[in-house]
């Protein structure tokens, strides 16, 4: 049985007296132990569709399933990380991550010994009592990471989780995120990540998802099969790059018309 | 289509708020309120007492300004509905000269309440709520509005029932801007305070006993150096809880902001005595709460039974409740004023709109001439400051500080020197005015200043601009907002102040010049009720006028185009 299933969600908006179309028939299914990705330009609303996952955004119509049961209002199995990293500036490291926690009501003790097994996971040890002023990019993105790893979501949703990082630290990043879903240390059975960058997706997902923009809507699938960890020099990787990057194109410029002598 | 609506709504709120507080005014005057005397012979000795009943007085509207804000701002900032109804009326409330409506105030609470004395004291604490809640209310709708989007996400997400929404993402967004207002709501509170307890009604001084009175009163009896000691306590006091209590919350509060500009951190150092002082007043608590650990005395309220009984439905009940005993309310005071109408037509008198039109025309002349003053020599000082910073690491705590020292209590002072003189009056209101505007403006303006971007100060620098060019391309643009954020408030408490600036009463002697706060004040003292409610009339109107009209559009025009982004 699939794990999340999307099915015909439309997501469209009043501007001045138009209904503007975000989202056109989105349908998305993912299984157990998959890492998707979804690729497209931006203003696309991938974004939008993993907000409509995690309940934040109520779609205009279309149905979120997971596991066989429609979702309604905040989804219960999933976790979400936020490109900003959305970290309440004043809650210290262990605050930020145990925050869902004793919105549930666990005790303190079970709070800080879920929280210390995650902080561990995501290498912030050292760093449990930090504010996020005090942390730097790489070290707020674990941060929230950890925030959403501590819920024990069956589904991962990442919104650009590296794109505020610098190249480094994001490369770095990318390569412990690897070695968690891996580690089966975790509850996540599947990984949903939005990213405009193609080369993150290749080396990281199993799968991709393109979109096109205006409206929003899911193009066409890759599937990645080059064996881990990726080389990022091989032919094989390259040729899938090419292969990706002329469909992320060819739909941003879909809706541009030839102009003359070009 | 939905921004006329809106608009349309605005103006509705807006008017029928405006006739409720004038109708509050008409419907509370009564003839003189004969409940003065509590101020005996002054003794330097009664002094401490003087000053604590002050600032109990203070405490008591802080801590209900507090409450109320706080409820006030969450519900405007949490429901699209509220927000198109209650910013209008808090818009209206800022900008209406309160200390006009002072009497209606007392004698309301003196009729409500269940001694003279306690109606008065109630009327006082009242009167400098008004003075403190408006702008901390703004701040807490602007604070819980303005949440970033993702922080706003990411809480919804790991609490999707907001079981701790209001002490883990509602109370600490607050507080950086709930302390900076504070700060200020604070320093009005003072003036509003030394205001309350000097203000005459009719001929009878009104005085309740406090360190304003204790000023007022030593004037009156010619003890200059009872007024000075009076006087330099006030400062005293207002200087040891900037110190002591300021300083430390709002180095505090730095810790909830989303992210801290460089300059910023070190203008707020917190003085090592003030941290030692209350790391010893810490242990003195922790001594006595062991001491009361050790009797085993069981909490009063169990707290445990509150959040019991606190259950959704509950709150749903109470917030109903509230919202039916306000429109009940609203709906009964509509029905006093319109009730009272016909009765109020046939007692004014067209003389006295005359009357007042020259007095809001003189008072505005004060202002003006108190407000050119002002700019005329805060601004070049700012710019000095700006240039020469060494000079300035002295000065600006002074500038800092200045300001939160009630320029009303030095009116007594004033007065004393200035009354024998020929057209003294005239003077002592243009210094008090000035006293309480320029301060004020020094500070914003060199804020602003300072607020300058490094790299803007460099471009300009390795360019070679000077002198005049630097003036007028770098510095009066950069600080423009900043002067019309100063001229806008420091205008706003200059009405406040001319209510009692332009009416002085010592020794028994009344002494007056025309303008619309003497007007406020002799039709009191004579009980022309047709003189009060129209004088009133104009300078809200006024005021109201040229806040929407003038200095809003202004503003507007003047962020837009002079705003450097961050």
């Amino acid at each position: 049985m699939a794990l999340l299933e999307l099915k015909n969600v439309y997501q469209t908006f009043p501007l001045k007296d138009k209904e503007i179309v975000v989202l056109e028939d989105v349908n998305i299914e993912t299984g157990n132990g998959e890492y998707v990705s979804l690729v497209g330009p931006s203003g696309c609303g991938k974004s939008t569709i993993l907000r409509i996952i995690a309940g934040l955004i109520k779609p205009t119509s279309g149905e979120v399933w997971f596991k066989g049961s429609k979702i309604k209002g905040v989804n219960p199995y999933t976790s979400f990380v936020f490109q900003t990293f959305g970290l309440l500036p004043w809650l210290d490291a262990t605050e930020n991550i145990t925050l869902g926690l004793e919105a549930k009501g666990v005790s303190l003790k079970e709070r800080l010994r879920k929280a210390f097994k995650y902080i561990d996971l995501v290498g912030l040890e050292g760093f449990e009592e930090a504010y996020p002023r005090e942390l730097s990019g790489g070290m707020k993105q674990r941060v929230g990471i950890a925030r959403a790893l501590v819920m024990e979501p069956a589904l991962l949703l990442m919104d650009e989780p590296f794109t505020a990082l610098d190249a480094f630290t994001a490369e770095n990043l990318r390569g412990e995120i690897l070695k968690i879903w891996s580690s089966e240390e975790i509850s996540v059975k599947a990984i949903l990540m939005v990213t405009h960058n193609i080369e993150e997706a290749i080396f990281l997902s199993d799968r991709i998802l393109i979109m096109s923009s205006h409206p929003g809507k899911i193009i066409n699938e890759v599937h990645v099969d080059l064996p881990r960890p990726r080389d990022r020099e091989s032919a094989d990787f390259n040729k899938l790059y090419d292969k990706i990057y002329s469909l992320v194109v060819g739909s941003a410029f879909r809706e541009v018309k030839p102009v003359k002598g070009n | 289509m939905e921004k006329q609506t809106n608009k349309f709504i605005n103006i509705a709120v807006q008017s029928a708020t405006i006739i409720l507080l004038l109708g509050f005014a008409y419907i509370f005057y009564r003839k003189q309120i004969t409940i003065s005397g509590f101020v005996s012979t002054l003794t330097v000795k009664q002094l401490p007492y003087y000053v604590i009943r002050s600032l109990i007085r203070m405490l008591a509207a802080y801590l209900l300004s507090l409450v109320f804000s706080f409820m006030y701002g969450l519900l405007a900032a949490t429901s699209k509905r509220r927000e198109a109804v209650m910013l209008p009326i808090l818009d209206i409330l800022q900008s209406v000269p309160i200390l006009g409506f002072f009497p209606a105030a007392v004698y309301f609470f003196v009729s409500i309440a269940p001694t003279k004395v306690l109606g008065a004291e109630f009327a006082a604490i009242f009167l400098i709520f008004t003075s403190q809640a408006w702008n901390i209310a703004f701040s807490v709708y602007e604070s819980i509005s303005m949440i970033p989007a993702d922080i706003y996400d990411a809480y919804n997400l790991f609490d999707p029932e907001g079981k701790l929404k209001l002490f883990r993402l509602y109370i600490p967004a607050t507080i950086p801007k709930l302390v900076y207002n504070s700060i200020l709501s604070w320093t009005n509170g003072w003036f509003f305070l030394v205001a309350s307890e000097i203000f005459a009604i009719g001929t009878e001084a009104f005085r309740l006993p406090g360190v304003g009175s204790f000023i007022m009163e030593a004037a009156s009896e010619n003890r200059i150096p009872l007024m000075l000691l009076g006087i330099i306590t006030l400062a005293i006091v207002i200087i040891f809880l900037d110190l002591f209590v300021w300083k430390p919350v709002s180095q505090w509060s730095r810790k909830f902001t989303y992210s801290v500009s460089p300059g910023e951190e070190e203008t707020k150092e917190v003085w090592a005595v003030v941290i030692i002082f209350w790391e010893f007043i810490g242990d003195i608590l922790r001594y006595i709460l062991k001491l009361i650990r050790k009797l085993n005395i069981r909490p009063a309220i169990n707290f445990n039974f509150i959040r019991r009984i606190w259950s959704k439905r509950f709150g749903e009940i109470v917030r109903k409740a509230i919202l039916v005993l306000t429109l009940a309310f609203l709906a009964y005071a509509f029905y006093a004023i319109v009730k009272s109408i016909p009765a109020l037509f046939t007692k004014l008198k067209f003389s006295d709109l005359i009357l007042s039109i020259k007095g809001i025309c003189l008072s505005f002349l004060r202002i003006l001439i108190s407000y050119l003053i002002a700019v005329g020599w805060t601004f070049p000082f700012a710019i000095y400051l700006y240039n020469h910073p060494r000079p300035a690491r002295f000065i600006s705590p002074i500038i800092q500080i200045l300001p939160s020292i009630p320029a009303i209590a030095f009116f007594p002072l004033i007065l004393y020197f200035l009354l024998p003189i020929k057209g003294g009056l005239n003077i002592a209101a243009i210094i008090v005015i000035l006293a309480g505007m320029q301060w004020y403006l020094l500070f914003t303006v060199y804020g602003g200043l300072k607020a300058i971007p490094e790299d803007l100060a460099e471009v300009t620098e390795s360019f070679g601009l000077n002198g005049k060019i630097k003036l007028k391309r770098l510095l009066l643009p950069a600080a423009l907002p900043s002067i019309m954020t100063g001229t806008i408030t420091g205008l706003g408490g200059a009405w406040n102040a001319l209510v009692v600036a332009e009416y002085a009463m010592l020794n028994g002697k009344v002494f007056s010049v025309l303008g619309i706060g003497s007007l406020l004040n002799t039709s009191l003292a004579t009980n022309d009720q047709s003189l009060f409610i129209v004088s009133l009339t104009i300078m809200v109107a006024f005021v109201y006028s040229i806040n929407h009209f003038v200095y809003r559009p202004l503003y507007g025009k003047i962020i837009e185009r002079y705003k450097v982004e961050e």
